[in-house]
């Protein structure tokens, strides 16, 4: 959406215009959606969790600046949504961290190092199954280390943000991030080493 | 240093093991010069920690990439549609 198209936007939800809500859900709505399933497991969860970003967002439209793209606003409070609907469920006991870690032997050496890998960064562009392989293994990771992941390599937040949104110090989130990555790649080894 | 006297180094004071624990502050320029120096030394004589290395840049990337790719978007059910319009309190 141009930035005159999405001025005029606004200024049709500030007014109250229907069409406009409409247009804002069916614009935005389903790319939201995708970022809530990577948080998310239960489909269900996601709806809620799309139902209150888009509340909040209306409620705090007199707050939107334009500093960024309606989008990127709405995108920051799908997160948010995301993590406090995390925050508020029980949680079930998640595997341990270390299940998925590299093994060693008493030399210090890996005990598998298997071989460099065959993929591709551009066989990863152009490959759907690669990327639902990939997407199916951050998905297997331990809830505690996926959301870090998420949040550091996918939504590119810093460190300190990360930390402050997950109400963790910024060493134990780089910690995390690390054994959240060699996990993953752990995962991953098993189909491109 | 020579190399001899690195790989001594490196034999005493980083395992593969330790190299591994330290890839993240390697690839952010968080190592100290000393530990940078041992740590880069060690990638010389050591295949599987360059492996190591490169598969978990790889990994960033294609997470990153895989993670961001939103081609599986398909337009919302309409009931979702009417119930978050319905939600909305008008001014």
């Amino acid at each position: 959406m141009f930035a005159g198209d999405e001025a005029a936007l606004v200024q049709r939800l500030r007014s109250g215009d229907d069409a406009a809500f409409t247009e804002l859900v069916q614009t935005h709505g389903p790319r939201l959606l995708v970022v809530l399933q990577r948080y998310l497991p239960q489909d269900q969860d996601c709806q809620d969790a799309l139902q209150e970003a888009f509340i909040s967002a209306f409620n705090a439209l007199a707050r939107f600046q334009g500093d960024s793209s309606l989008g990127t606003w709405l995108h920051r409070i799908a997160v948010n949504c995301a993590l406090m609907r995390i925050r508020s469920q029980k949680r079930s006991r998640e595997r341990p961290i270390e299940d998925f870690l590299p093994q060693f032997l008493p030399d210090g050496h890996r005990q598998n190092p298997g071989a460099a890998w065959a993929i591709t960064y551009d066989s990863a562009v152009t490959d759907n199954e690669t990327r639902v392989l990939v997407r199916q293994s951050i998905d297997a990771l331990p809830e505690s280390y996926r959301l870090i992941l998420l949040l550091r390599d996918i939504e590119e937040r810093t460190t300190e943000e990360t930390a402050e949104l997950l109400e963790l110090s910024v060493a134990n989130v780089k910690t995390r991030l690390h054994r959240a990555r060699q996990a993953l790649r752990e995962l991953l080894d098993q189909h491109f080493g | 240093m020579n190399v001899e006297m690195a790989e001594t180094l490196i034999g005493t004071e980083l395992t593969c093991r330790q190299i591994i624990d330290f890839v993240q502050a390697f690839l952010e320029g968080e190592l100290p010069s000393r530990e940078q120096t041992i740590f880069e030394l060690h990638l010389t004589i050591c295949p599987d920690c360059v492996n190591y290395l490169q598969s978990y840049q790889a990994t960033r990337a294609i997470a990153k990439l895989a993670g961001k790719d939103e081609s599986t978007q398909s337009p919302l059910p309409n009931d979702l549609i009417q119930a978050i319009l319905s939600a909305r309190k008008k001014p």
